[in-house]
């Protein structure tokens, strides 16, 4: 049975970061888009249906805290499930991503079957 | 015919304010009149030859100001006033937890150019590897002939992984062919290390392409 | 007697360049990247010459009088790029008449005013686009006084905007039908447009990077601005978008162009998504 991709929407102001983390999520079969930022995946996030988003804690115009405030008061767009990642890895971190409106959260640098298993968790599909 | 044309702008400008005036709007209980403090201001400075009391005024400010938009007028106004008293003010907030003033004051010092050179080169041996992160992000906007150095040394001896991973993105954006033995040398310490291998694979290739160095944005 | 050598063209040094270029973003707030170094030492090359300068220095000093504005406006026009056709981007004209008025309108009360700029506005398209439009598709046109705007640093192209005079290429994406409705055609295949638009538009002077002009303007409910931040670095793009955010009604909008991002320079403006466009707009709230 032929299945549509889940469509990942990978949010952080690193090119390189962007087209690695591009990589390992097509390669399990996901379809990817990029945004530079979180006003850039706030936009994109309203253009477009996503399955999931994974986003960059550090990035100009708007961070990924202020991302997912905005993205959870955007009707269009409010339960798109979220992955946050971040280089700092205190506890404190994961409960102020938590709290912002992540539903998971990952310090940097992020293990490829890391981020597939969280993927494939937060998408509902078994792993 | 429902065009009209008038004749002025409208109501005609409000003379300007003095910096005084503007220095204590910004701390006003109203967000609007902060903003609009802060945005003359940073006209206001920029063309008087920057004040320090307007710049220390802008940046004490940051310190308690939650409200975005003024704190994007504020981050502008000393982007706008430039200069190395800026520069000084802006790096300790490098070190705060809160993300959207980091981050701001990260994109101004990269604004700042050379004129942040003075403040920022201590943050690339500071003790927190997050300072040290985004000392190297600020890189970004320097010369070449000041970067790459810099670059080279922390390649070469950096052990935090994440302010390798920035070192390298950097180095890319440098596009200096220099680089590449630091980027060779740096790969064998990070042998195994999913992204920074990754990175150093994508900055070796493009440094020896000696091509266009910028990786397309979307 | 020997023949008189004509003068060797004036030569731009890389350093001359850099000196120019950052000089010229000072002013204007316009960068040019190094790509763009032909484009520029051939129009200082030209200027240099019908200047009489001896060489970019005497002419870059002279740049600098007091009295040099005309000049540095000439010069101005020749660096900034003017090409622009009727109905360019017409999604969001589209985007305006079905979405942008309507929600506008209804905080406002039959017969008020409100105002749409265009800026820059270059020789006028833009805006009598915009004028045009409105006449053509808002079925509310009559019920409300519209005041439109026309803005751009370069005073050779307001000139023509206020002149009104077309070549057919201009009109390409013009049904006949308008074209007939709005312009008269002038003997070399030029068209020029109906007095009662060309009188309906205000055209005025303005540099986007300074503050203190833009603050003649206020209240604005709609700005196109296309395809000109492009031509900006960082810091003036935020300015100038600070200062745009100042002159706008608390809820009006602002159009660029579709190739830009407002995602890339600022956050303090709204995303709002339409089937035509993304546009962004300024708080309801903001002040």
């Amino acid at each position: 049975m032929e299945t549509i991709p889940a469509r990942i929407l990978v949010i952080d102001d690193s090119a390189l970061v962007r087209q690695y983390h591009r990589q390992i999520l097509e390669q399990a079969g996901y379809e990817v888009a990029e945004a530079v930022n979180g006003m850039d995946g706030l936009e994109k996030a309203l253009e477009q249906k996503f399955d999931l988003c994974v986003v960059d804690v550090n990035m100009p115009v708007m961070d990924g805290y202020a991302f997912l405030h905005a993205l959870r008061a955007a009707p269009a767009a409010h339960d798109l499930p979220a992955l946050m990642i971040s280089t700092e890895a205190a506890a404190a971190d994961r409960d102020q991503a938590l709290a912002a409106g992540a539903n998971a959260y990952l310090t940097k640098p992020v293990p490829p079957a890391a981020l597939c298993a969280y993927a494939a968790a937060m998408l509902g599909v078994a792993s | 015919m429902p065009l009209v044309r008038a004749d002025a702008a409208g109501a005609p400008a409000p003379p300007p304010a003095d910096s005084e005036f503007l220095v204590t709007a910004l701390t006003s209980q109203d967000a609007g009149a902060r903003r609009r403090a802060a945005h003359e201001l940073g006209g206001l400075a920029a063309q008087a030859g920057a004040e320090a009391k307007i710049i220390e005024a802008l940046a004490t400010q940051l310190q308690t100001e939650n409200n975005t938009a003024v704190r994007e007028a504020i981050f502008a106004a000393l982007g706008q006033i430039g200069g190395a008293h800026a520069a000084a003010l802006l790096a300790p907030l490098l070190r705060l937890e809160d993300a959207g003033l980091r981050n701001g004051a990260l994109e101004t010092l990269k604004r700042l150019a050379d004129a942040a050179v003075s403040a920022v080169d201590p943050l690339l041996a500071d003790q927190d590897a997050d300072v040290r992160l985004l000392a190297v992000e600020v890189m970004r906007g320097w010369k070449p002939d000041r970067a790459v150095p810099r670059l080279a040394a922390i390649l070469a001896s950096e052990q935090q992984v994440n302010v390798v991973g920035a070192a390298v993105d950097v180095a890319l954006q440098a596009g200096d062919a220099s680089l590449l033995p630091a980027l060779v040398a740096c790969a064998a310490r990070f042998a195994g290390a999913g992204y920074v291998e990754f990175a150093i694979a994508m900055a070796v290739k493009a440094l020896t392409d000696r091509s266009a160095v910028h990786v397309d944005e979307p | 007697m020997p023949p008189i050598k004509a003068a060797a063209d004036p030569k731009i040094s890389e350093a001359d360049y850099v000196k120019f270029c950052d000089y010229f973003y000072r002013q204007t707030g316009i960068s040019f990247g190094g790509g763009k170094q032909y484009y520029v030492d051939k129009r200082l090359i030209d200027r240099i010459q019908k200047t009489g300068s001896e060489n970019f220095d005497r002419y870059f000093a002279s740049l600098k009088r007091s009295d040099a504005a005309p000049e540095f406006e000439k010069l101005t026009s020749l660096l900034t790029v003017n090409e622009t056709y009727f109905f360019r981007e017409d999604h969001q004209f589209e985007c305006m008449v079905l979405h942008m008025l309507p929600e506008i309108v209804a905080r406002r009360r039959k017969g008020e005013r409100f105002r749409i700029w265009s800026m820059p506005c270059s020789t006028g398209e833009e805006p009598y686009s915009i004028a045009i439009f409105l006449l053509e598709n808002w079925s509310s046109v009559d019920d409300f006084d519209i005041e439109i705007i026309g803005s751009d640093i370069d005073t050779g192209a307001l000139a023509a905007a206020r002149a009104g005079i077309y070549e057919k290429r201009a009109l390409h994406r013009l049904p006949k039908s308008l074209v007939q409705r709005y312009f008269s055609t002038l003997a070399d295949d030029r068209f020029r447009l109906a007095d009662s638009l060309r009188d309906s538009v205000r055209f005025t002077q303005v540099n986007c990077m300074d503050a203190m002009a833009m603050r003649a303007f206020a209240n604005i409910d709609i700005i196109f601005c296309r395809n000109m931040l492009i031509y900006f670095d960082d810091q003036s793009r935020l300015s100038t978008v600070q200062n745009f955010y100042d002159c706008m009604a608390p809820g009006g909008f602002i159009c660029l162009g579709h190739s830009e991002s407002m995602s890339r320079i600022s956050s303090i403006f709204a995303p709002r998504h339409f089937p035509q466009a993304m546009v962004h707009q300024k708080p309801l709230g903001g002040a």
